[in-house]
């Protein structure tokens, strides 16, 4: 009698042992799809964030921060380029938070986001690209 | 006997959760829609600034779609104008799901004309 319950304990245990690994891979599994879908949520919240501070900067930018004044009187997205100095980028960049950014004329090469808006520049008023990037 | 059954469990369970990452969509696109409003705007302002759009009229086409053609060169975008029926990308395919409209007053030969101005992001040259 003793000699049986304590065969049944065995096959029990051995039984028990042989489904954790399973039960562990599949809690492993379940949590690293728990992960991938936080990390993909933040990363796309972190882009969305960054992608509004660069279109709201841009919008400052063509209609009022850097357009051409006729006293009071302001003209939307007719640029005028001398504005557009290293400490304009750079007050906007620390009110923005942002590390890097870059606004201008020229499309950098190598910018983690990038967004452009349409302007006039000149006195002649030739169609134009202002390049906004950040990162 | 458990132990195969936990083993099969283990195999349904893979090829569920596979099937669940490889249907899992990737990261959503951005929202842009005010992006590509603003850009709607800046493309009529454009035209506006360079003074094209005072009392429209056929003898204007030429100097409107000619800035809308430079604008489509720079951009990408197709520009139409309905009502008084100028853009850019006569003949050529548009993206309709990319669409903005922006309805506008304008004068045509001295009369206030409703126009609705649209762009799409593709562009073809014919």
């Amino acid at each position: 009698m003793r000699t049986k319950q304590s065969r049944h304990k065995g096959f029990a245990s051995l039984d028990a042992l042989a489904s954790l690994i399973p039960i562990l891979l599949m809690l492993l599994i379940l949590w690293q799809v728990c992960f991938s879908f936080v990390e993909g949520s933040r990363t796309t919240m972190e882009r969305q964030q960054m992608f509004n501070k660069l279109v709201s900067i841009a919008d400052y930018t063509v209609k009022s921060g850097a357009v051409m004044r006729a006293g009071s009187l302001r003209y939307p997205n007719w640029l005028d380029e001398g504005l557009l100095s290293g400490d304009y980028s750079e007050s906007l960049k620390e009110e923005a938070g942002l590390e890097e950014l870059y606004i201008g004329m020229e499309e950098p090469p190598d910018r983690s986001m990038c967004i452009y808006r349409l302007v006039v520049g000149g006195p002649d008023k030739t169609i134009k690209k202002l390049f906004v990037c950040g990162g | 006997m458990q132990s195969i059954e936990a083993m099969i469990s283990l195999l349904v369970f893979l090829s569920l959760a596979s099937l669940v990452l490889s249907a899992h969509p990737g990261p959503p696109a951005l929202d842009d829609s005010l992006y590509r409003m603003q850009l709607a705007e800046d493309a009529w302002r454009l035209l506006y600034l360079r003074g094209n759009l005072r009392d429209l009229g056929p003898e204007k086409r030429a100097m409107v779609e000619s800035d809308m053609v430079e604008i489509g060169k720079q951009t990408g975008f197709c520009i139409f104008m309905q009502g008084v029926e100028f853009t850019n990308c006569r003949g050529g395919s548009v993206s309709h799901a990319d669409l903005i409209s922006l309805r506008r007053t304008v004068l045509v030969g001295g009369q206030p004309t409703t126009v609705t101005f649209t762009i799409s992001r593709r562009y073809q040259y014919q």
